[in-house]
């Protein structure tokens, strides 16, 4: 049993495949007990009862004995005795509690104001990895005998959206919420996990009123674990519940407080007057249906060996590029009939002839044997050209995008390479800076290029080609979460991966983004912020070869977040 | 009243014929004038009969029964229209388009002016598109002024739409 929470990317622990039989134990007593809370319960509920009616879910109800023992009837079914804990907030009631005897529990938060309830019905089990939590979400009233039905239900939104939070619970936990997508959350665990990566998990958005909301995610792909709460925008505190397994399979089941920090408000591009939330279409009308990003899946991963063969056959800038070239630039020839050498710090030397528009010829290091491959050039800032090519020969297949900067003769290498630990062909990265020797480019060898953190926060839109855009959020200095649209504009699906930012000159920047657990792909772009477009070149390696590509888009600003306090504590 | 609002025009035209008759004067022109609404009467008829067959077969287009729309026609391949067509609506800022009755009454042609949309899948060469389609939201949508031209043919069933095309507008 390891440590609950893994000191690898969270994509790349190995969680156990727990069994129907283990999480019933664990939930076991728990169930009985009810979560745990570092804040005191509320007790008002204590010697009451209460009945919630959903509309085609569940009818609950409750006597409440005292502030952490409950007995529940499921519609016409018998009582069962169960622990439980509810915390309040403002007006806004929220319990939590299991069946016992059963891998099922609800959540249910109460609006005392309106006397509207949503219900989360939970449960584990549900899907192939059965630790990772199930929810349906049911929207209802609290009965009242004597009262009219209420004919209003609170209901799914994008009113949070674009909204982020520096969330600090009870239990110590911190954690940078953002909500860029209607169907998805990203989160950064400050204190659980070491802060330096994103990660996205399927959401839901519900509206209470224009300052209250409640979010839940599932940490689909990852551990499983399900987290709900209700959060008051402006009082930025939130109440809510984390329910499931964690890396070292203990599980975790308690309510929490927090308070929150604002981290701002970014872009929305819905039409004006569409509040409406849950855009993603469900696959089907079964309890609890969604849709969730399980890019692994679909992945077609490739040993080593296998990886070694792909490689051999070459893709490189074919006449026909993928959708995520659609508004780049055409190449230049500006290379052409030039030659360099960029010495970059660590030794590594790379002399380069280029014989025409798109060949060259490349050695490592003067004297060494000069090998002659296909490149594309791209022109972005004047006198910064972008180029790239692929390294025959080398064991990990390497890829070299280069920026180089002929004003003040610095150059920085993304060097892509395959044969991770994890996944062969899955591209990885690292950055080298370095300096040009070339006839007329005088070169200042004391300065480099350097990473940056001026992008951090930021949301920029990229229109690729006509359907294929997205929006990036660079949640942390080496993070790069994408999000897509649905075709009303609210935000879709959402991954994330591993990235790096280089400032080249003041509204430059040469940043990669890498597709872990996901498709492998490496992209590395540089970004013209007054243009508002980038050039960029795509490396990947699939069963049908190793590729290199052009990458560009039209990019928006779509607002940022006040979050560079936080990257220097990470 | 009711009944007068269920008369066909046909029928409302043969008995405005037979109104009219008494005003006919001399038997030549009376003889003429009947063939002359015996024309009139077939070409309304006619117009009348493609204009159902024309509404009914867009309404399948439209309610994407494109299998009940292709049954309409002699082949699958006489309904020349992209798998990508979601709907075509008559575009009102056009002038309305003419049907043309051959004079031997066996074939028709109507041109149409319409807003037509359209629906093209993603091509799954790079993660936004496949992340599209794993949301299930993987086309790309457009609208286009484009002409509807349809082709009509008169069999031992009566007319059918013999062919269905669009054209750049």
């Amino acid at each position: 049993m390891g440590t609950p929470y893994p000191t690898v990317p969270l994509y790349r622990y190995q969680y156990t495949k727990l069994t129907e039989q283990q999480i019933l134990a664990a939930l076991t007593s728990k169930a009985k007990a009810g979560p745990d809370s570092a804040s005191p319960r509320y007790d008002g509920l204590a010697g009451q009862s209460l009945r919630i009616v959903t509309d085609g879910g569940p009818d609950l109800s409750y006597r409440f004995a005292n502030a952490n023992q409950l007995a529940v009837s499921e519609g016409a079914a018998g009582a069962v005795e169960a622990g439980y804990g509810a915390l309040m907030l403002d007006q806004v009631l929220f319990i939590s509690h299991l069946i016992p005897g059963t891998q099922r529990g609800y959540v249910v938060v109460i609006d005392q104001a309106t006397n509207l309830a949503t219900v989360f019905d939970l449960w584990f089990s549900g899907y192939q990895d059965k630790r990772e939590v199930m929810r349906a979400v049911f929207f209802g009233y609290v009965d009242k005998p004597g009262s009219e039905v209420p004919t209003a239900r609170q209901a799914f939104t994008n009113r949070a959206e674009g909204k982020g939070f520096h969330w600090t619970q009870d239990t110590g936990a911190e954690t940078l919420e953002f909500y860029p997508s209607c169907a998805y959350s990203h989160f950064v665990e400050l204190t659980r996990l070491d802060g330096e990566i994103g990660y996205c998990a399927p959401s839901d958005y519900v509206k209470i009123s224009e300052h209250s909301y409640i979010y839940t995610r599932t940490e689909s792909e990852f551990s499983g674990i399900f987290t709900a709460y209700v959060m008051d925008v402006d009082r930025q505190e939130q109440v809510g519940v984390r329910l499931g397994f964690n890396a070292a399979d203990e599980l975790e089941f308690y309510v929490f407080r927090g308070t929150g920090q604002w981290l701002g408000q970014i872009a929305q591009f819905e039409a004006f007057g569409d509040t409406s939330g849950a855009p993603v279409p469900r696959p089907d009308d079964s309890k609890g249906s969604r849709r969730v990003y399980r890019p692994i899946h679909t992945f077609d991963i490739l040993t080593k060996e296998e990886t070694a063969v792909a490689a051999k056959k070459h893709k490189l800038f074919e006449a026909r590029p993928s959708g995520m070239a659609g508004n780049g630039s055409p190449p230049t020839n500006w290379l052409a009939g030039k030659s360099m050498t960029i010495r970059y710090d660590g030794g590594m030397t790379m002399d380069y002839q280029f014989v025409s528009a798109d060949v060259l010829r490349w050695r490592p290091g003067s004297g060494g044997r000069w090998i002659e491959t296909r490149y594309n050039a791209f022109s972005s800032m004047p006198g910064v050209i972008l180029f790239g090519h692929v390294l025959e020969g080398a064991p990990d297949h390497d890829g070299h995008m280069v920026v180089v900067d002929f004003e003040n003769g610095l150059a920085t290498c993304h060097n892509g390479y395959l044969n991770n630990p994890y996944i062969a062909n899955e591209a990885n990265a690292r950055t080298h800076f370095g300096y040009i020797e070339m006839d007329g480019v005088k070169t200042d060898k004391s300065k480099r290029h350097s990473f940056t953190d001026e992008l951090l926060g930021h949301c920029v839109t990229w229109n690729y080609s006509p359907g294929i855009t997205s929006m990036h959020l660079y949640s942390t200095p080496q993070t790069v979460s994408w999000i897509i649209f649905t075709p009303t504009g609210h935000g879709g699906m959402e991954w994330s991966g591993g990235a790096a930012f280089v400032k080249i000159r003041e509204q430059l920047y040469f940043n990669y983004w890498l597709e872990e657990a996901c498709n492998g792909h490496m992209a590395s772009f540089l970004f013209d912020m007054r243009a508002m477009h980038d050039v960029g070149i795509g490396y990947h390696c699939g069963r049908d070869g190793l590729s290199m590509g052009p990458v560009g888009a039209h990019a928006r600003h779509a607002g940022s977040f006040d979050i560079k306090r936080f990257a220097r504590k990470a | 009243m009711t009944q007068d609002l269920n008369t066909s025009r046909r029928s409302f035209l043969k008995g405005g014929a037979v109104i009219a008759a008494p005003l006919a004067v001399a038997m030549p022109s009376a003889v003429l004038a009947r063939d002359t609404r015996e024309q009139d009467l077939a070409a309304l008829e006619d117009e009348r009969t493609i204009a159902g067959l024309r509404d009914t077969w867009l309404r399948h287009v439209n309610n994407g029964a494109f299998v009940e729309a292709r049954a309409m026609m002699p082949s699958t391949a006489a309904c020349r229209l992209d798998d990508g067509i979601c709907s075509i609506s008559a575009d009102q800022s056009a002038a309305p388009g003419a049907l043309t009755i051959a004079e031997d009454r066996q074939t028709a042609a109507q041109q149409i002016h319409c807003q037509v949309a359209m629906e093209t899948a993603l091509e799954k060469d790079c993660t936004l598109a496949l992340m599209a389609h794993a949301q299930g939201t993987g086309v790309v949508r457009r609208q286009e002024k484009q002409s509807l031209q349809l082709s009509f043919a008169r069999g031992e069933a009566g007319w059918a739409i013999s062919e269905a095309s669009l054209a750049p507008a």
